[in-house]
């Protein structure tokens, strides 16, 4: 062998296993997560973080149990706000003590608990490269810190202190495309007990004389009839997005149900919900956000359109401004939704 | 409750080490104590340093003398307990060891954040006392986000629109997020709602109107 061949074969061996490590690094760091995921959504919790967002400081508790199959779950602000938030089988309700309002939702019987969850695969690497960084010790234990990388300015990415005893993770930030950290969560405590008494899921709030906003009996039934009445479909869509759940849903405070779209490149989502403009009420338009979280609000024909997601702003607005309602054919953007995802009752034309 | 057992409280709640239910209390007097507040947000600086962390904005001159002053500390430390120290106290040896490498880089530190709060003063939202993860120019060290370099500031600042952002009234945007966190990430979810949990800079808009509205729960 030459020494030309000897240094190509070199090349080649080094190119190959520095591919091939960074292809199994990208399999650890996809394993990771979906072990985060997992331990989010199926692990008793209670832990206090912090919040940071726009240079505020939260401190929050959250209490989360899976019981028999079923969730609780209470996620309370300790300081600011006092809002809570406490979800309790399919019942979700939310006390706003600064607004004097509590809102009442429910949701349906859920089958599964990682059943609707987006799942991050092949597809979703095309939009994220996934990297096992490091490994760290944070609030004394052994952590690996995986980053989550959009590829472009549709998405946001994260980096992800994880916990290696218990995968669930201690801190979280929140990044656009540049690195920015647009939002922290850290956790200054947090335990995982074998059960968490009932008890933990009562609100500290003092509800007297509030207002309780919740769904309409009657909407709920037109809802459960399937009377929506027009199909929804966007357009366009930014990369990778894709519409993988429809439903018609009643919603607290709307006058009729509400058609509640998901798009999901398997790692961020955008909810496009599509309601009858009210008569009394002004349409919201333009962008608004709550936290980290973007909305975008425009008016096609008679219907407020909303999106919603932990994207950038320029995304739910490219959503919001793509759809179109389609009194003709299936909705989707060309896409089908994947089998397995619950559709919402079947439109009439 | 003196000042040395607030101090240790503290330290133990950033170790992770105090109880849910005192935890809870300390960050109720986090929100009320500006000192003690001033105290979190400089063992955050202090952490962040010593751990080089990725995207927490420090002066990185500061951070290598943070961590230099710490590592100093604690190696004296050991070296002390190696020569004569006794298990006589471990409670208040435990709290010591930090407490000597946090005091000494504490010093250094406080020039970054007494320097950050300076310039804290000039970015809007900035708020006393948190600025321990919020303010200064930063560069990841280990990890960079993004396809491209930037020499662009990071902050925690939601990225600033080019046109007025309409704040929707509550009622209605919190259905919609408590529906669309449903959906979502279990990760995604818990930032969902804990947005919609936390105060809102601009959260006065009037609530939303209901068709079903009723005056208590049913």
């Amino acid at each position: 062998m030459t020494v030309t061949r000897r240094h190509h074969w070199l090349l080649f061996t080094l190119l190959a296993s520095g591919a091939a490590a960074s292809a199994c690094a990208a399999d650890d760091a996809k394993a990771w997560l979906a072990r985060m995921n997992q331990a989010l959504t199926t692990r008793n919790y209670d832990g206090v973080f912090f919040h940071v967002h726009g240079g505020r400081v939260e401190t929050m508790r959250i209490i989360h149990r899976v019981r028999d199959g079923g969730v609780s779950e209470r996620l309370v602000s300790l300081d600011g706000s006092g809002r809570e938030f406490v979800r309790t089988g399919t019942e979700l309700v939310c006390y706003l003590p600064d607004k004097r309002t509590v809102l009442v939702e429910r949701r349906p019987q859920e089958t599964t608990l990682l059943g609707n969850l987006p799942r991050f695969d092949d597809s979703t690497e095309g939009f994220y490269d996934l990297k096992e960084v490091e490994r760290a010790r944070l609030m004394g234990r052994d952590t690996r810190v995986i980053a989550v990388l959009p590829k472009d300015d549709f998405r946001y990415g994260y980096r992800l202190w994880i916990d290696e005893a218990t995968t669930m993770p201690l801190k979280t930030q929140l990044c656009d495309a540049r690195g920015n950290v647009i939002e922290q969560i850290q956790f200054a405590n947090l335990s995982l007990p074998r059960d968490i008494a009932d008890s933990e899921f009562r609100p500290q709030v003092d509800t007297e004389g509030f207002k309780w906003l919740r769904q309409d009996s009657r909407q709920a039934a037109r809802v459960a009839s399937g009377s929506t009445t027009i199909v929804w479909r966007a357009l366009r869509l930014p990369p990778g997005f894709r519409l993988t759940l429809r439903s018609a849903q009643a919603m607290p405070g709307s006058a009729g149900p509400v058609e509640h779209l998901v798009f999901s490149d398997g790692l961020a989502s955008v909810s496009v919900f599509v309601e009858t403009a009210s008569d009394g009420k002004s349409p919201m338009t333009g962008p608004a956000r709550v936290g980290s979280s973007s909305a975008f609000s425009t008016t096609v024909s008679g219907h407020q359109v909303t999106a919603v997601g932990e994207v950038p702003p320029e995304t739910v607005r490219f959503i919001a401004n793509s759809l179109e309602a389609d009194d003709a054919g299936p909705a989707g953007a060309g896409s089908v939704p994947p089998p397995g995802l619950s559709l919402g009752a079947p439109p009439r034309r | 409750m003196n000042e040395e057992q607030r101090a240790s409280q503290l330290s133990a709640m950033f170790d992770s080490e105090l109880p849910a239910s005192e935890c809870e209390l300390v960050a109720r007097r986090l929100t009320r104590d500006e000192a003690l507040s001033a105290q979190w947000a400089r063992y955050a600086v202090i952490g962040a340093a010593m751990r080089r962390e990725a995207g927490v904005p420090l002066d990185l001159r500061v951070a290598t003398r943070v961590r230099r002053a710490v590592s100093a500390e604690a190696s004296f430390s050991e070296n002390d307990a190696k020569g004569g120290a006794t298990a006589a106290a471990p409670r208040a040896k435990r709290w010591l060891r930090p407490a000597a490498g946090l005091a000494a880089a504490a010093l250094v530190a406080s020039i970054a954040v007494v320097g950050l709060r300076g310039r804290d003063a000039q970015l809007p939202g900035a708020m006393p006392g948190a600025p321990v993860v919020a303010s200064n120019a930063p560069r990841p060290e280990t990890v960079v986000l993004g396809p491209s370099a930037s020499l662009e500031p990071e902050s925690y600042v939601v990225p600033v629109s080019s046109e007025p952002v309409n704040f929707v009234p509550p009622a209605q945007l919190a259905n919609y997020v408590v529906a669309h966190s449903e959906v979502s990430m279990p990760l995604s979810r818990r930032n969902l709602l804990s947005a919609l949990v936390a105060t809102e800079p601009d959260d006065d808009a009037a609530a939303g109107t209901s068709t079903d509205a009723t005056a208590g729960p049913r």
